[in-house]
């Protein structure tokens, strides 16, 4: 499910008709779009619903390679951040305890660990750029001009 | 480059563009123009980043030595302390005492992308809990506990093992290796589990009972993708021994279909082997005699007679949102004695992100054995064990993702008797 688009919000909106005297309301700030993004020297070239089962297959670690049988390094974002947020959400369909339970789930089964949590967009694209099976999400206005990583899809 | 190194070059770079923008002093500011104040706010915020990213390595360092790892590309290390407690009801009294405290450490190595080593040493002290079960007469104290030391803890490696692992469709693990079947017994681990206590057909602490939860050899296991599907099939072979009966093979499979969509996995199991008896090892009368139900089981915890087996079953577990439902229901041929079945089917449901309610209901009957039927003269006789079934009701309360708080109440109708006993059982699982 795509990360809701930008609205007037709807409480200031509600307000605004009850006192039409007042100022009509500031809309709210603008989410940006975010996109999943990959090392430009992955082939893979799945897309749309096929291409978000294998990111939310490789990013839970139910597969650990690529069609191409390159080792995939997922990238996750702070878990207090509105990427990881939106990656939970409209990705993996998850809440944070499930998320929670499925990472203890898997340690116990064979000992892996949830991916790194990266900071900033900035660092994370530097991840990606830096391993040809990496992967994750961030901010599209950050992306522009890096030749090194490309968007596989938008959330 | 150090980050030190970054932030002391890029400093006078701020400094420079700074002074660039703002003009010398005396002198009035000259008008820049946007890109410049654009290169200065992008400056700031890498010189912030990598303020913090310094900040926060050097406050999980402090002022201690970095692990260096010979060889590891990777190395992982956790673990978990697990401790049990239990309040026991019985038709000869009530008993409190604990019951198991574990410690295991998981240590993971990655040499390179396929290979890498897994191995879980660890301690326990181990108080077994006595159920009171009237096919144990000559125990006294039941319900009860028996004695340890914790000055005197054993030690046990539950898994260690080489994994190769080239592929999704192939992973190779040698060496002591968890068994595919079962629910709960793959997942072995305490700390992931709704109920503490494994399943009555599981429960014999650290042996195998109807299939093998662990064993010494080599597992071949994958996942093969369904094209145009969400589903996968998952396979698993394995071959080695059982630790207690090491010169007797064992081998088996399990095949399971994956509903990708749904969080539901089906699968059939099969396997064959040998399983070591006490009665061959045992010095004197009071090792068959000692050999009575601990850890809160009405069966006792080895068998008293070798025998070859060969077993079938069918697990189906079942992930969706807060909810899971894992079911199993095996069956076992015992060679010269009564065949072992076993079904047990547990379901929770996390109504909030911290807590979950269980329930689970066991059946197990593990068919017939050579028992003792006269002290003197001593006399043994292959007898039933008569079959077991228990309600289970737990709740889970996790005021930290790696915390785990259970209270269990169980409700044994012991084998071979109208009795009852109920017993409750207060565990928690740190892991890190």
């Amino acid at each position: 499910m795509p990360v809701a688009p930008t609205q007037t919000c709807l409480w200031p909106a509600l307000l605004w008709g009850a006192h039409a005297s007042v100022a009509p309301p500031e809309p709210c700030p603008q989410a940006p779009e975010l996109v999943v993004v990959i090392n430009t020297k992955n082939p893979f070239g799945k897309t749309g619903a096929a291409a978000r089962t294998t990111i939310k297959q490789l990013f839970l670690k139910g597969k650990s390679q690529w069609p191409n049988g390159k080792v995939a390094k997922p990238y996750a974002r702070r878990a207090t951040s509105s990427e990881q947020a939106a990656f939970q959400k409209s990705l993996l369909g998850m809440k944070d305890s499930e998320l929670a339970r499925h990472w203890l789930r898997i340690k116990n089964l064979n000992g892996q660990t949830p991916p790194k949590a990266v900071g900033s967009d900035r660092l994370l694209l530097k991840f990606v750029a830096r391993h040809e099976g990496a992967f994750g999400v961030v901010r599209r206005s950050a992306v522009k001009g890096n030749s090194k990583v490309r968007v596989l899809f938008k959330l | 480059m150090t980050t030190r190194s970054v932030i002391s070059s890029a400093i006078p770079l701020v400094f420079s563009l700074t002074c660039a923008a703002q003009g010398e002093p005396g002198q009035p500011p000259r008008q820049e123009p946007q890109s410049l104040q654009e290169q200065i706010r992008e400056m700031a915020e890498r010189i912030d980043e990598l303020e913090e990213m310094q900040m926060e390595t050097s406050d999980r360092l402090g002022s201690r030595a970095v692990v260096q790892s010979y060889t590891a590309q990777n190395l992982d290390i956790g673990g978990h302390i697990s401790s049990f407690f239990s309040y026991i009801d019985g038709a000869n009294g009530r008993e409190l005492g604990h019951t198991v405290t574990l410690f295991e450490l998981y240590i993971k190595a990655r040499i390179n992308e396929e290979w890498s080593a897994f191995v879980t040493p660890g301690m326990f002290v181990f108080n077994g809990g006595l159920l009171d079960d009237p096919a144990t007469p000559t125990v006294a104290n039941d319900p009860g506990f028996t004695g340890d030391n914790a000055s005197n803890n054993r030690t046990l490696l539950a898994r260690g093992y080489v994994e190769y692992n080239p592929s999704d469709l192939l992973r190779i693990q040698g060496g002591i290796v968890g068994g595919p079947h079962g629910t709960t017994s793959r997942e072995y681990f305490v700390p992931a589990r709704s109920i503490g206590l494994g399943s009555l057909h599981t429960r014999r602490f650290l042996a195998n009972s109807l299939y093998p939860g662990h064993f010494i050899g080599f597992r071949a296991s994958g996942k093969i993708e369904l094209g145009g599907t969400q589903d996968w099939l998952e396979y698993d072979g394995y071959f080695g021994s059982d630790d207690e009966q090491v010169e007797d093979p064992l081998g088996g499979v399990r095949l399971a279909y994956v509903f990708g969509d749904y969080g539901l996995s089906i699968a059939g199991n099969f396997g064959t082997g040998s399983r070591a008896g006490l009665q061959g090892q045992a010095t004197s009368t009071v090792d068959i005699l000692s050999n009575v139900p601990l850890n809160l089981s009405p069966f006792p915890l080895v068998f008293n007679a070798g025998r070859d087996y060969e077993f079938a079953g069918i697990d189906i577990d079942w992930r969706h949102g807060d909810f899971i439902c894992k079911t199993e229901a095996y069956i076992s041929w015992e060679d010269g004695f009564d065949d072992q079945r076993a079904f047990s089917t547990e379901w929770t449901w996390f109504p909030t992100s911290r807590v979950g309610l269980s329930y689970r209901f066991d059946y197990y009957d593990p068919g017939s054995d050579m028992r003792v039927v006269s002290a003197a003269p001593f006399t043994l006789m292959s007898l039933p064990f008569g079959h077991s079934t228990e309600h289970a009701i737990g709740i889970t309360y996790d005021p930290d993702p790696s915390v785990r708080l259970r209270l269990d109440l169980h409700h044994n109708n012991l084998p071979n008797s109208s009795s009852s006993v109920d017993f409750i059982n207060f565990n928690w699982s740190l892991s890190f």
